[in-house]
């Protein structure tokens, strides 16, 4: 750099670190496996990292000159053939990647997420086409200890109004878990987590995390191509905590239904069409488009039971 | 009579967003269990034995939550402990508050192991156990664990807070409450 060089912004405020994250990732779709490891810190991921349904670990990843804490999946190995071709049908890492890319569109609160080959895999029954997931804030609190945290019964506090707002602003999010088929916030232990950066718990919010088992992909030991032939419908309100339910805001609800109905259809196209092939088969890549195009247009009825109430 | 234990650490990150980023054990959540070699019949407790110092210890003077919490950290954890004895049971329950702690607090390892309970009553199985669980006190929570240079604070002071659940009675709600010489 010369003397006569601007010196380049020194950005300190992790809001802004997110959304700098957030605008690059939307942009790329697949970043070199050189760019992310293993990271030393791997708090709060599995203690056997292969265990739970799709197995992931914490990444160090450089982005946007910072480097940052990744969840990366999934990470567990299929044990067979059969099993690693069911795998791949599901797509969980596009499955993850769709979603956090139309949830950047809509501004909602899905950390922003990146595709990525393994070159590490334990074996050759892992999946090597995974997706990174931004850790958004320093401390995070799963939604088992949220729970917990709300209310008891004293005067209202600080961390209860903060959290009644961030219990409000999520009502978009009813509305775009309906959209694209998310069945795995209602009855999660951490799928919702709350973060916020120290000293800034009043811009905390409540973050929504794992979209593995959405846009017409189920939990079964089989893939069961939900969305296949028209099986996405019918389209039902999306299940949600019971306190976040009771926040639910109609008049926030009906905007964001609104902006799901605006986004351009070309949007929705590409962003499930730049998915590569390897990530995501092109029949499941069919079967989504049409999913989100016709859920979309059953989306306001689905919910017209929240509106009217 | 012999035994088994299973616990998990307890442990605090003070920035999940920092790859290089070093957590610090604050509790060890287990169950304790010995079985008499002559009937097979066993006495078995759940315990959680959390440290006083963590307010102190931890970079969080700028996080009043996370100050409250680590400040009744016993009373929040022995939350966890309840929901997690009502709806996994003893055998499940480490694995269901691994589950359950994934973010700032969590469980940064799990243990299990035979331990020596070669004992002749209940009293001495009492004691051997309060013995056993000093012992995994001691060797997983370190004096300062950022005595590195990382951030050294305040020595460990104040008595840890042990508590101890009957696995057999889940919905017995007290607790025998005790402080541990350390």
């Amino acid at each position: 750099m010369t003397a006569d060089q601007p010196a380049p912004e020194l950005v300190t405020d992790l809001n802004h670190q997110n959304g700098v994250i957030s605008d690059e990732w939307r942009q790329e779709v697949e970043i070199p496996s050189q760019n992310w490891r293993r990271a030393d810190n791997q708090a709060g991921s599995n203690f056997d990292y292969l265990e739970g349904e799709a197995g992931g670990f914490f990444a160090s990843v450089e982005v946007a000159g910072f480097e940052r804490r990744a969840y990366l999946k999934p990470g567990k190995s299929r044990e067979n053939q059969h099993r690693l071709n069911i795998a791949q049908q599901k797509a969980r890492a596009a499955c993850e990647k769709i979603a956090s890319d139309l949830a950047y569109e809509l501004g909602l609160p899905v950390p922003p997420a990146v595709l990525s080959q393994r070159s590490d895999p334990q074996d050759q029954w892992c999946e090597e086409e995974v997706v990174l997931s931004l850790v958004m804030y320093p401390r995070q609190w799963s939604w088992a200890q949220v729970k917990g945290l709300h209310g008891g019964g004293g005067e209202a506090s600080p961390k209860d109004a903060a959290l009644e707002k961030a219990f409000a602003e999520c009502t978009p999010m009813l509305a775009f878990d309906t959209w694209i088929g998310q069945r795995d916030h209602e009855y999660t232990r951490h799928n919702i987590v709350w973060g916020y950066e120290p000293g800034n718990l009043k811009r905390s919010r409540l973050v929504f995390l794992d979209f593995a088992y959405s846009l017409g992909s189920s939990g079964g030991e089989d893939f069961d191509g939900e969305w296949d032939e028209g099986g996405w419908q019918p389209v039902e309100a999306a299940g949600f905590p019971s306190l976040i339910e009771d926040c639910i805001d109609r008049d926030e609800l009906e905007m964001a239904i609104a902006r799901i109905e605006d986004l351009p259809e070309r949007e929705i196209r590409t962003i499930v069409d730049r998915i590569p092939t390897n990530f995501l088969p092109p029949w499941r890549a069919e079967n989504i488009k049409e999913g989100l195009l016709g859920r979309r247009e059953e989306l306001r009825s689905s919910l017209s039971g929240i509106l009217s109430n | 009579m012999s035994g088994e234990i299973e616990y998990g650490v307890v442990s605090f990150c003070p920035d999940l967003t920092d790859p290089a980023a070093r957590s610090m054990p604050v509790a060890v959540i287990g169950l304790l269990e010995g079985k008499s070699s002559e009937n097979g019949e066993g006495d078995g407790k759940i315990f959680m034995i959390t440290r006083a110092d963590a307010e102190n210890l931890l970079p969080i003077e700028d996080d009043p939550l996370a100050r409250a919490i680590l400040n009744d950290l016993p009373d929040f954890l022995g939350e966890q402990v309840r929901e997690g004895l009502r709806i996994a049971g003893s055998s499940g329950l480490i694995s269901w508050i691994e589950h359950s702690l994934r973010n700032s607090l969590h469980i940064s390892n799990i243990q299990c192991s035979d331990v020596d309970m070669a004992v002749d009553d209940h009293i001495e199985f009492m004691n051997r156990m309060a013995e056993t669980i000093s012992e995994v006190f001691d060797e997983e929570m370190p004096e300062d664990p950022f005595a590195d240079g990382l951030g050294s604070r305040t020595p460990q002071t104040g008595v840890p807070n042990m508590q101890l659940w009957d696995p057999a009675s889940l919905e017995n709600k007290g607790s025998a409450r005790s402080g541990v010489p350390h």
